[in-house]
Parts: C-alpha cells; structure tokens; sequence
C-alpha cells in the first residue's frame, strides 16, 4: 500500500524499537537527519509518526544540535 | 546543609585547529574551569571532529567534546557563565542526561568500542604492512 497522510489511522513510527534507540538524543545525528527536510525544517507529527512524546523529545533534539552546529537552522534551499 | 550533587552532560564546541594543535591544553582549559566552580570532570572525551552546519564565528571546522561532571545545581549558571567569555569555546551546551542514563555503563561501553576501535586500526595497520 502507498503511504500517504490522507485520512489513514497514524501508522505508528517504530524507531525507537527499531533502532534500540532509549530516547531521541541531541548527539545521535543521522537518526535526526531522517526527521529534518533538505531545506533543515522539521517534520511534522503527521509525518513522522511519533507520538507526541517522542515527537517532543525530537524537537528538543532538533534544537539542541541546531545550536551546537550540527544540524543546519536553514538547509539548502533546492529547487527541483 | 547536604549538598546536591548532580550529574551533568556538557557537550562544547571548539575550533577543530584550537584543538589539533594541543588537545591537552584544550581539556586543560574545560577541566581548570570547572574545577574552579567545585565541579569533578567524571568523563572527558572528543566526541567527535566534524565541520559545522553554518559558519559560527568564522569557525567551519570544529571538535565536539562531550564532559560528564558531577556538580551543584547552583553552580550550573556560574559555570556557564564562565564559558561564554573564554576565549575559543564557540557553544556550550549543558544539559542533565536523560532518564536511565548511568555513567558507569556509559564509560564501561566507551572503553570497550575504543579498545575494538585500537584493535580494528593496528590489523590494519598490519595488513599495509603486509600488502
């Protein structure tokens, strides 16, 4: 089945079971590159998957490493 | 009154050439500074070399060190304080590490992904030297 946002229960994302991640930290990169678009803004909920805990968990993540310099505040801005 | 004591996860930001040029005198400058606010450094590591995602101050190249301490809660805001007007620390970030985090099971598996990492580069050191 094609996965779209439509009208679908919320599939729920299974990284953190997946990955054998205990919590979404601000150091583990790549995990949070998945979650980031090119242009460096973050994915909605509705996107993601998480629930809102780990959803929140993510974004304080996303903000921490953004302050550090390891995520981008404005990513590349693509035109495709 | 008995005193709080707190582990923190600090994670700082340098410039990679600060770094390079003398890693000792880089801990050198975190440790004598957190020793001054009575804070004891429990890990102490690079965590990592990277360049950054956006040019601060600049600084494009950096090294990431991640501290472990155990300090006071009231000390928190002076030792933040203090880093913001050294000379070469380009972020700071001090936060207390997330629920059922342990410190002790963190070094244990540091050591040992460093000691496979040592392993790792002298086999191939011996396979250059072989080849």
């Amino acid at each position: 089945m094609k996965s779209g946002f439509g009208k679908r229960r919320r599939r729920l994302d299974p990284i953190l079971k997946k990955k054998r991640v205990a919590f979404i930290d601000y150091k583990n990169v790549r995990l949070l590159t998945k979650y980031i678009t090119p242009q460096g803004k973050m994915a909605g909920a509705k996107r993601t998957g998480l629930c809102t805990q780990n959803q929140r968990q993510l974004m304080v993540a996303i903000k921490r490493a953004r302050f550090l310099g390891l995520l981008p505040y404005i990513g590349t801005t693509t035109k495709d | 009154m008995e005193k709080s004591n707190r582990i923190y996860e600090g994670m700082f930001v340098l410039p990679q050439t600060f770094v390079r040029e003398d890693k000792e005198r880089a801990f050198e400058l975190l440790t004598s500074a957190l020793a001054k606010h009575d804070a004891e450094v429990k890990y102490m590591d690079i965590w990592s070399e990277r360049s950054l995602a956006y040019e601060i101050n600049h600084v494009r190249e950096a090294s990431y060190v991640l501290v472990y301490f155990e300090a006071e809660s009231e000390s928190i805001a002076k030792i933040e304080r203090t880093f913001r007007i050294t000379d070469n620390i380009l972020r700071l970030l001090v936060v207390r590490p997330e629920k059922g985090f342990e410190l002790d099971t963190f070094i244990k598996e540091e050591s040992l992904k460093k000691e496979e990492q040592a392993k790792l580069a002298e086999e191939t050191k011996g396979e250059e030297v072989k080849s």
